[in-house]
């Protein structure tokens, strides 16, 4: 018995081919297919259990048990950790903005759509497109465009920040967040309008790397980017019972 | 309301009969019997107390539908 790294398609792969799994759950051989748990189930039934304490509590209980009737000795344990990679692109400047602002136009049209039709004028460009390409190669027409978007994004805060209620939208206080993070606004010099500057480098610790998960963060591990979770696992050396594990996001 | 069977929703516990296709019945030998999965189900499996995650099934979308699968096995699964 060793650590086994399964997604949860292959773990309901492995179900019925895996005699020990089989002797394990108590599952004879006519019944098998019948107690199947398809990986839809599986997860649903993990996301059902991560709410509560029990299942930690419950993991715990059984992992202790289990070690003491296997005879292992607990006194030897590492913690190792990993990466959780996410769904997620990773995002330029060039491709957050882009985004950042799609997506509060996206839920501005659902919510507001009368709102949504009279400020997608004001915009440069049609962020609800279909064809829509958050990368851009030319660095220079990037920068420019970049530029562009800081100002769409303030026109925004700007329109919305004093409405009653898209002030409260998530998508809304993540743009405002963003925005203060990346960029700043000057003054004009002779009293010109004000001016939108992109930071060099943003704005405090807690950097939002994407709309979709504002706790995710970029992380370089050697040659590897990620931008999701880090997980830690606390492991018994013998026989590789996981002990105990821990979720953080990556920083 | 109640499911056709008198219960609140439709929550199954595990059948605790045995089958004749039990693995151990047809291949008694084919793991040693100190292998860990023997130990698991001796020990472990038996542990599992399906009571304690009824309220997980008592949504009223849960009080229709098809019966859920074995929760013991399940938690096996994710523990495995």
């Amino acid at each position: 018995m060793s650590i086994e790294k399964l997604t949860w398609r292959e773990a309901e792969y492995q179900f019925l081919r895996r005699i020990d799994w089989l002797i394990a759950t108590n599952t004879p051989l006519d019944k098998a297919q019948e107690a199947l748990v398809d990986h839809t189930t599986l997860f649903k039934f993990y996301c059902r259990l991560d709410k509560d304490d029990k299942a930690r509590n419950l993991f715990r209980e059984l992992t202790l048990k289990f070690a003491d009737a296997c005879g292992t000795s607990l006194k030897k344990q590492r913690t190792d950790s990993f990466f959780i990679h996410g769904w997620l692109q990773i995002l330029s400047r060039y491709g957050l903005f882009k985004e950042i602002v799609r997506v509060f136009l996206q839920n501005l049209r659902k919510q507001k759509p009368g709102l949504c039709e009279d400020v997608v004028k004001e915009l440069s460009r049609d962020y609800l497109a279909k064809d829509f390409d958050l990368t851009e190669k030319d660095r220079e027409k990037a920068q420019r465009q970049i530029k562009v978007m800081a100002k769409d994004m303030y026109l925004l805060y700007e329109t919305f920040i004093n409405h009653n209620q898209v002030k409260h939208y998530e998508s809304f206080k993540t743009l405002a967040k963003v925005f203060d993070q990346q960029c700043e606004t000057v003054e004009g010099a002779d009293g010109e309008k004000m001016e939108i500057v992109i930071r060099e480098k943003p704005k405090g610790d807690e950097i939002i790397s994407t709309p979709h998960n504002t706790d995710a963060r970029y992380v370089k591990k050697g040659k590897q980017t990620v931008c999701g979770q880090k997980g830690f696992i606390t492991v018994e050396q013998l026989w590789q019972l996981i002990m105990d594990w821990d979720f953080r996001t990556t920083s | 309301m109640l499911n056709p069977f008198g219960e609140q929703s439709m929550f199954r516990k595990t059948s605790p009969q045995l089958s004749l296709f039990d693995i151990d019945n047809m291949f008694p030998n084919i793991l040693p019997p100190k292998d860990w999965c023997r130990i698991y189900r001796k020990e472990i499996y038996p542990l599992i107390d399906e009571d304690k995650f009824r309220d997980l099934y008592n949504e009223e979308k849960d009080k229709v539908g098809r019966p859920n699968k074995s929760v013991k096995t399940t938690i096996s699964i994710l523990i495995l």
